[in-house]
């Protein structure tokens, strides 16, 4: 027997009070495909899950999807959590989804896929948005397991090539479901609390994609791409990439990679420093040899000037003086020219020959000598007396003094 | 104005490699090139120190107190 007739609302009322009270449906893991997915002006998603015969209303709040840890798509097969919520006014119930579980490579590679997509167009990957790794970095901060081979590999890797860079380890879970909130925390307080850090690697080994999972996550994108330092990302193996390795700086096959691209040897510096000190030696060499040509250039062109000058001023007055001495020497002929003339005739009135012409004669004696003077001679001495036109060969009989 | 005391490898090798570009210029004078000759010698003095002096630490931090811990 039917009991009386109750309200609408007294209906969804006590259905909800039902089911919110029920232990299975208060904590309830549900599978199946995502569909009608909607994102929703106030940050709350909305979406089906199906399978084959049925679907469920799901609700997804904004405080939830921040932890989520993968980027939904319709079509996506997912394990929701949560529990079931009766809307009264409507007479509708949902799955209140509070966490997603994904599983198998096909749904994996599925999300990942749409995050890359996502974040691809945001510019997450751009190179104008990529950081210059340092070249001679102090301090290298490490992100990675505290345990196992990868830090180990760093470390040493590090240690042969260099041996000042200080190594920071920050350890930090690699896989699991409170991987990714961890490495992002790390990023942001090496960022805040060690801001001299020159460049950090986030590093792990190879493992499933399952395992690699954190470093699909947005969460750990956006810390590396809002990271002020630099990052080196080095996950998995070298055929492994996550969405890490696109945002990152730098993507390193391996650990040792990393580390390999993160510091340089300590010798190589050296040599590079050396270097550096002799092309400044060199450099200054060249300086100086090119301003002491310039030196001597500028010399050597002085002193050929004054030279030249020289040269001219000495020829002008060689010239010069040449002329002069012309003029002298004309000058002294000229002058010469009438004493010789004058000399001729006076030398000509002094003339023996023209003493002669008038009829003198001179006596020589037997030695060739002039006789001046009687006492120059002796009686019996024979003498030659010579007149204009020959001579007298005579001997001397008899000499008077003159009174 | 950093002091010498606070300049870092890169900040003193990036002063070298200034002096070393200044010095290749046509345009410096001698008197310049001089004086960046000295002031690339200081670099290099320095950045060898650093590297000759060179005391590598490896620190694990430590998240409940916030801080760095010598290892080895």
């Amino acid at each position: 027997m039917a009991i009386k007739p109750i309200k609408v609302s007294q209906v969804n009322s006590y259905i909800k009070r039902i089911l919110q009270t029920d232990p299975v449906l208060g904590n309830i893991s549900v599978t199946g495909e995502i569909s009608n997915l909607k994102f929703h002006g106030t940050g709350n998603v909305y979406f089906s899950l199906k399978d084959n015969d049925s679907k469920l209303n799901c609700f997804l709040s904004l405080e939830y999807l921040k932890n989520l840890h993968y980027e939904l798509v319709d079509g996506l097969s997912i394990v929701a959590s949560g529990n079931i919520y009766v809307y009264e006014r409507g007479g509708s119930y949902s799955l209140n989804v509070k966490d997603i579980y994904i599983e198998g490579v096909g749904n994996l590679s599925i999300a990942f896929e749409k995050l890359k997509e996502k974040l691809q167009n945001a510019g997450y990957f751009d190179l104008s948005h990529k950081k210059m790794i340092p070249s001679f970095p102090g301090k290298i901060a490490v992100i990675t397991s505290e345990t196992g081979a990868v830090i180990q590999d760093i470390i040493k890797t590090i240690k042969m090539r260099n041996n000042y860079v200080d190594i920071l380890i920050f350890p930090s879970l690699v896989q699991g479901k409170g991987a990714a909130p961890l490495i992002a925390k790390a990023i942001e307080d090496i960022n805040q609390f060690y801001a001299d850090v020159d460049t950090i690697i986030i590093a792990r080994g190879g493992g499933s994609i399952e395992e690699l999972w954190a470093f699909n996550e947005e969460i750990v994108a956006e810390r590396i791409f809002s990271s002020v330092i630099p990052i080196i990302s080095a996950i998995g193996h070298e055929t492994d990439f996550t969405i890490a390795d696109f945002v990152a700086d730098q993507r390193a096959a391996t650990p040792t990679a990393a580390a390999q691209l993160a510091v340089p040897e300590t010798i190589q510096i050296q040599l590079y420093l050396d270097d550096l000190a002799s092309q400044t030696k060199r450099y200054l060499n060249h300086k100086i040899s090119l301003y002491d040509m310039k030196l001597s250039s500028r010399n050597f062109d002085a002193l050929k000037q004054i030279f030249i000058s020289s040269i001219a001023l000495k020829t002008y007055k060689v010239e010069q003086s040449k002329d002069n001495i012309h003029q002298r020497l004309r000058h002294i002929i000229v002058v010469n020219e009438g004493v010789l003339e004058a000399l001729k005739a006076t030398i000509d009135g002094l003339s023996p020959l023209q003493i002669m012409e008038r009829g003198y004669g001179a006596i020589i004696n037997n030695v060739g000598r002039l006789v001046r003077s009687i006492s120059e001679v002796s009686q019996g001495e024979d003498i030659d007396i010579r007149l204009k036109d020959g001579n007298i060969l005579s001997t001397i009989t008899q000499i008077a003094i003159k009174e | 104005m950093i002091s010498d005391t606070e300049m870092t490898f890169e900040m003193a090798l990036a002063k070298l490699e200034a002096a070393a570009d200044a010095l290749k210029k046509d345009s410096t004078t001698l008197e310049e090139a001089m004086n960046y000759f000295d002031e690339g010698l200081k670099q290099y003095n320095y950045c060898s120190k650093i590297l000759a002096d060179a005391k590598q630490k490896v620190l694990l931090y430590e998240a409940e107190n916030n801080s760095l811990k010598e290892m080895d």
